[in-house]
């Protein structure tokens, strides 16, 4: 496939760390597509996640896994950046216009915060057993 | 074994090949600030829940049946600072939410730094764009 004229302009093609066979850590190179009709859908997954308080990761690692044919493990994290990015942007928007209701928002921040910390925990535990899909696409 | 989520990459970890150790460095910095951003939201947030739940108010029922902006009170920074001081505990809540708004543009502003060290010019620039639009948000500026 011919190399996208945007992303090497912005450099975009990079790599991300792996494990060889043996389990010695190394990184596998992969190369970005279509970023101007990604750019069109994550400007969209933005509107989307504005309006109704969501993230929009859905529609972020969509676009990144089938238009640009990045690496799942890229997309997902990218897209867990970029959803506190999007957030803090319109979060401070709705902060002014005292539509943050703390009695709300803090238990829901804690809650989910808390449930960050469990998930991990289960993933490192399924892993560690060997059952379950995600344990292998890591 | 630790967990991956949860420590950050330690500096003895073997780096893949073709990794700079300053480069690896800056991540665990970056890592160890979203978790330690992480941990003290939480924190803040039950310390202010806490309060609330042990204070006068803390049998009364919340309507939210209409939804009503409180205009000048916890909408400001400087006014959530000053009320989370005096032990407020709506803005001690208040104040860990903005904290986890603040985590990631914290993140930004850190990437940004690197990028300046790294000299990456091109990169500085499209960060230096997504903290101005995190800091006009922030602000409270309306742009109409």
């Amino acid at each position: 496939m011919q190399p996208d004229r945007v992303s090497l302009f912005f450099r975009l093609d990079s790599d991300y760390p792996t494990k060889a066979a043996n389990g010695t850590p190394t990184k596998t190179a992969y190369r970005v597509h279509h970023v101007p009709a990604a750019l069109v859908i994550m400007l969209g997954a933005g509107v989307l996640g504005a309006l109704a308080g969501i993230g929009s990761g859905i529609v972020k690692v969509f676009a990144m896994d089938r238009l640009m044919r990045l690496p799942f493990k890229v997309s997902t994290t990218t897209s867990n950046f970029m959803i506190g990015v999007t957030a803090a942007a319109s979060a401070g928007v709705y902060l002014h216009a005292g539509q943050i209701e703390p009695a709300i928002a803090a238990p829901y921040a804690a809650g989910a915060l808390g449930g960050s910390l469990i998930a991990p925990a289960c993933c490192h535990t399924s892993r560690r057993y060997g059952c379950g899909g995600s344990s292998r696409s890591w | 074994m630790s967990d991956p989520q949860t420590t950050p990459p330690s500096p003895s970890t073997p780096l893949p090949p073709g990794t700079a150790p300053d480069e690896h460095a800056m991540e665990v910095r970056l890592s160890k600030l979203l978790i330690h951003g992480r941990h003290n939201n939480l924190g803040r947030g039950g310390a202010g829940g806490h309060r609330g739940l042990c204070s006068n108010h803390s049998t009364d029922t919340l309507d939210f049946r209409k939804f009503q902006t409180h205009s000048d009170e916890l909408n400001a920074p400087s006014t959530i600072f000053s009320r989370a001081l005096s032990l407020d505990a709506p803005a001690i809540m208040q104040l860990g939410v903005l904290l986890l708004v603040l985590t990631p543009v914290a993140r930004v502003a850190f990437t940004l730094i690197a990028f300046l060290i790294r000299r990456d010019w091109m990169s500085c620039a499209i960060a230096a764009i997504v903290l101005a639009v995190l800091g006009l948000g922030l602000s409270g500026v309306r742009v109409h």
